[in-house]
């Protein structure tokens, strides 16, 4: 039966354009989101197999330094031209309207530096949550009902994957139209589980 | 501190965040907001819009027509407080608040769950605090009063699975939203079968209410249905929706795919979370800078939300909420703008409740009262410092010149040049006529009298002319001609797409005075013509 789903989730990792753009761009990370989708999804199913679970987070520790180590995303601590000359406008309002709680060391690193870096942040976050549309369409069926069938039950393994994915995808920037690899074994997770409850094999 | 305290409190924050300089932000008035204070103007002296036609249906404006209820509302704060801003922008502040109050009832009355107080509370904090409720009720937008009205109609609705005879007055509202705002008066008619369809069984034993409170609606559309053949309510539908596009092929099939395909991906984008909580209006170009429709934070008790609704599936609770969460999306997803917030209040509205739902179930999990007070507390405190910098700061000056603030700071200008004649182009605002006709209160039948002969096609029709001339005084409100610059003792007013300096320096133009944006940039320059300066080849007919 391991077998078998086993191949089922290799399936659907091989079926959509998203895991061979990767692989051009880097045949490693591409292979070890393979092997990530098939631990993920097996773990799932077989929450009692604990090495399927330990191997899912080793391989996914893994994914996250080898990424943030050679993939960081430099942006979030640049500030672009726009952005500059925004600063210099806002420069005027802020210390207008705010006074002493703006022209002060501290007022002028948040309101100047810091609230940019977070926007950096939260735009490669929040892009990560913008799955791409590199399924064939009806994947997007299978992938609503499986991801509503992880929110009604919900799996600490799959929610645990899910947030660390998103958290690290925000400071990773990977070809960035290629969007959050990280989530690639969740999305293909929500897949598979979604086919699954709709042959009726889930409860 | 006692329930009706805390709620009181509430209201008194709402009430704070959509009145505070009402008058002052956004810097400006926008010219949809003076065509609706000036209608109100000129029907509350003579009974006629400023076209002089009588009670109108819909209100004809800039080449489209404006929904009535709005216009007519704002004729109480007109005429108690006079041709403001702030009486412009009141019927929608008030609505505001309104709806703090139907969210907190619809909760309270209608979710059987235990402590219902607290997820009332948070849902009515929630709709006052927000960016999007606060960001439309301090502009003039009949959809912000549109959804106050929806938001009863549901209200009554829910009401009425207990009350049957409430039925009849829920349609009657519902009815009302058609005069409120567009996406409401297309939402109705695709609501009211699909409720009666989902909640059968409970109106099985009162189907005389049901077929009363039918009538009542069907009543309700008449004035609708007098104009239905004009086009004029179509209108607004035929400029922004891409259906006569997509249908211009003729192979059906093919057309019939490419609009599924493209309501679709218009319908999804109503559900992207990046839209709902992160871009801000350099993108979207309808909410405030650096804050989206909901404050970031929110995303996850979202999240939260929808997984307890499912857990509420076979609640009244659950069907009403799941019912408008798929239908309020659908006159937005039919136009071809890419999240355009103000066709989708109601969607929001709803998003805002399961969103109260997420932070609920989050709250019960926290056993420590201090922790919960530390935590919320510092997220309200959080939104509320993120709102003031948002919209206080960044919205007042960045924004200012989208609501037409030079051309009032341009008003003050014009008193030193009372003798001269004024010429302001009027290419890139068709609003700066009504902007000074309603501010300086000009004659509502100077007003009709100067712009009915103007009219080339009936009043309610579905093509409009736009090239309309005002003259206010001594201030003409036009497409600049340059034939104007061989006349003596004018002034031509405009930015500088308008006036460039190669006009300046070709029409001998005379520099006069500048107008400034809150920003302290030049938005407007005003020249006064010199054309004895001017070669006689170019003004042949100058006299001497």
């Amino acid at each position: 039966m391991l077998i078998i789903y086993a191949v089922l989730i290799l399936a659907i990792s091989l079926a959509n354009f998203w895991i061979y753009r990767i692989i051009q761009i880097n045949l490693f990370v591409g292979i070890f989101l393979i092997a990530e989708s098939i631990l993920l999804f097996l773990s799932t199913l077989f929450p009692r197999l604990k090495i399927l679970t330990a191997l899912t987070f080793i391989l996914l520790s893994f994914l996250c330094a080898y990424l943030i180590t050679f993939y960081f995303d430099k942006n979030i601590f640049l500030i672009s031209d726009i952005e500059t000359q925004k600063i210099g406008k806002r420069h005027e309002y802020y210390a207008t309207d705010l006074g002493k709680i703006y022209k002060n060391r501290i007022g002028i690193f948040y309101f100047n530096n810091l609230r940019l870096y977070i926007g950096h942040l939260g735009n490669n976050l929040f892009s990560s949550l913008d799955f791409p549309s590199k399924y064939p369409i009806i994947f997007s069926f299978l992938f609503i009902a499986g991801l509503y069938n992880l929110f009604i039950n919900i799996n600490r393994k799959s929610t645990i994957y899910f947030l660390a994915a998103l958290l690290f995808s925000s400071f990773i920037s990977f070809e960035s139209k290629f969007g959050a690899i990280l989530l690639f074994p969740f999305v293909n997770l929500c897949i598979a589980t979604g086919l699954l409850k709709l042959l009726g094999i889930l409860k | 501190m006692n329930k009706i305290t805390i709620f009181v409190l509430i209201l008194l924050a709402a009430g704070f965040l959509r009145f505070y300089q009402l008058a002052t932000i956004p810097a400006g008035l926008h010219g949809d907001a003076a065509s609706q204070g000036y209608n109100a103007f000129s029907l509350m002296h003579t009974g006629k819009d400023r076209y002089g036609q009588s009670f109108p249906i819909l209100f004809r404006s800039f080449g489209s027509y404006q929904p009535p209820l709005y216009t007519y509302l704002t004729i109480i704060p007109i005429s108690i407080l006079g041709t403001t801003v702030f009486a412009a922008r009141s019927i929608s502040a008030i609505s505001g608040v309104i709806l703090v109050l139907i969210t907190y009832l619809f909760i309270y009355l209608f979710f059987d769950i235990k402590n219902k107080f607290t997820l009332a509370i948070i849902a009515s904090l929630l709709v006052a605090i927000s960016p999007w409720s606060v960001f439309f009720s301090r502009l003039s937008v009949e959809a912000n009063l549109a959804l106050t009205i929806f938001g009863l109609s549901i209200l009554l609705f829910t009401a009425s699975l207990k009350r049957i005879f409430l039925f009849p007055l829920a349609c009657f509202i519902l009815g009302i939203c058609s005069y409120a705002y567009y996406s409401e008066g297309l939402i109705a008619f695709v609501f009211l079968p699909i409720f009666i369809g989902l909640f059968r069984k409970a109106f099985s034993e009162g189907k005389r209410w049901i077929i009363l409170g039918l009538a009542v609606f069907i009543i309700i559309q008449i004035p609708n249905l007098l104009i239905l053949n004009s086009g004029a309510l179509t209108r607004r539908f035929d400029q922004v929706s891409y259906i006569e596009n997509v249908f211009q092929g003729e192979n059906l099939t093919n057309n019939l795919v490419n609009f599924c395909k493209i309501f679709l991906k218009n319908y999804l984008i109503y559900f992207s979370p990046k839209n709902l909580f992160f871009n801000s209006d350099s993108i979207l170009g309808r909410t405030m800078p650096e804050l989206s429709v909901f404050y970031s934070w929110l995303l996850i008790p979202f999240i939260l939300g929808i997984r307890c609704l499912f857990r509420l599936e076979k609640t009244s609770s659950f069907k009403i909420i799941g019912l408008l969460l798929l239908i309020t999306p659908i006159p937005a997803a039919l136009t071809g703008d890419i999240f355009y917030p103000l066709r989708t209040l109601d969607l929001l509205w709803i998003m805002t409740l399961i969103i109260a739902i997420g932070i609920y179930s989050f709250y019960r999990l926290i056993k420590h009262n201090i922790v919960k007070i530390l935590l919320f507390g510092s997220l309200i405190l959080y939104s509320f410092f993120s709102l003031f910098i948002s919209y206080f700061i960044l919205f007042k000056y960045e924004k200012a010149e989208s609501y037409g603030y030079s051309y009032i700071k341009l008003m003050d200008k014009l008193t030193s040049y009372k003798d001269k004649h004024i010429i302001i182009d009027s290419a890139r605002d068709l609003g700066i006529g009504m902007r000074l006709a309603y501010l300086k209160r000009y004659d509502p039948k100077k007003m009709q009298e100067m712009l009915r002969p103007q009219l080339k096609t009936p009043y309610y029709s579905n093509v409009i002319n736009t090239d309309e001339i005002y003259i206010i005084d001594n201030i003409e409100v036009k497409i600049l001609d340059w034939h104007d610059t061989c006349k003596e003792n004018k002034i031509f007013v405009g930015d500088h797409l308008a006036i460039s300096e190669g006009n300046v320096e070709e029409h001998k133009l005379k520099p006069e005075f500048e107008v400034y944006t809150l920003s302290k940039d030049i938005s407007l320059r005003g020249y006064s013509t010199q054309p004895l300066e001017r070669p006689k080849e170019k003004c042949p007919k100058l006299k001497l």
